[in-house]
């Protein structure tokens, strides 16, 4: 069974997007709970696809808003199965202009990480 | 209202996990208006959520499904991703059959639990009619339906004194089994099978 982590950055953009973009954060939060869902059954969570989850670069998996409804941006949550420790850590949540500095973000988090 | 985002900054790990996305959005005091949405949303793909959980069950991957059932791996994960609308009567056969698993659909208003007792027994009559015409023309068919219309009688009443024992101010009631054995057959000893438990 796998445990879930939100990171502080998490908790920031959470509270932006409750305020601001609240069906965005409904729609990306449905599709984590498919992530987990998946993740759980599955010994290895590659093995599977969704047209909501997009591998990012240093094993990094967004998930979009897809199934939120029509007319909601292009919303991504970024998390890291770190598959050792069995833990799902939720980093960070933006939308599609921001996708670049988030990504990197992402990536700077597992590299810290990694390196303990 | 101010919509600027500030600069996302690294800061050490929270430590607080949780065990389901659930416990995190209590846990996490998420609004209710965004907790309301996600379960609405939850319900809209509560059928495609069975399937993939039916996939699990029977231990195939989404490439070893769609080999079974002539698709592409694509066509799988597109339609685990999709909303139970966009479901076909089709793919939830072809589930069925891939994973030998079976489904039932109720939709509509819930029946409540009279309505319920009522259907249920109603399905028990069907089957165990159903069997009683199975054991015409073959004894040994006969006398293991037999045994079983004794067993699922006493499970029945079991049933029904354990729940009449919840009702307020009930007396104790309870069932005793007599085994008397087929009449037509050589006569044994009768002998009480069980007690209901208080």
């Amino acid at each position: 069974m796998w445990q879930i982590e939100p990171i502080p950055q998490w908790e920031k953009d959470r509270k932006w997007y409750e305020k601001n973009r609240p069906n965005e954060l409904a729609a990306v939060l449905h599709n984590l709970k498919r992530y987990v869902a998946q993740i759980n059954a599955s010994p290895n969570p590659k093995s599977f696809h969704a047209g909501y989850i997009h591998p990012e670069p240093h094993g990094v998996v967004a998930l979009d808003q897809k199934g939120g409804g029509g007319n909601l941006q292009e919303t991504r949550l970024y998390v890291f199965p770190h598959e050792e420790q069995k833990v799902l850590y939720i980093i960070t949540i933006g939308n599609k202009d921001e996708q670049s500095a988030d990504v990197q973000f992402c990536s700077e988090f597992v590299e810290s990480f990694k390196n303990g | 209202m101010n919509t600027e985002r500030e600069k996302k900054v690294h800061a050490p790990l929270t430590g607080r996990r949780y065990n389901s996305v659930d416990e995190l959005l209590a846990a996490e005091s998420v609004s209710h208006e965004v907790r309301s949405a996600v379960s609405k949303l939850d319900m809209e793909t509560m059928i495609v959520h069975n399937l993939i959980q039916m996939r699990h069950s029977a231990g195939l991957t989404q490439q070893q499904l769609a080999e079974k059932l002539g698709k592409t791996q694509g066509a799988i994960s597109k339609l685990e991703s999709s909303s139970d609308t966009e479901i076909t009567l089709d793919e939830l056969r072809a589930y069925c059959q891939a994973t030998d698993e079976q489904i039932m659909l109720c939709i509509g208003k819930p029946m409540n639990h009279v309505e319920s007792v009522k259907w249920h027994a109603s399905g028990i009559k069907e089957h165990l009619s159903a069997l009683a015409k199975m054991a015409h023309g073959d004894s040994d068919m006969e006398q293991a339906i037999q045994a079983f219309f004794g067993e699922a009688f006493f499970n029945i009443l079991t049933i029904l004194s354990k729940c009449q024992n919840e009702m307020p101010n009930s007396k104790d009631v309870q069932v005793r089994m007599k085994q008397i054995g087929n009449p037509t057959k050589q006569q044994q000893t009768p002998k009480f099978v069980g007690n209901v438990p208080a």
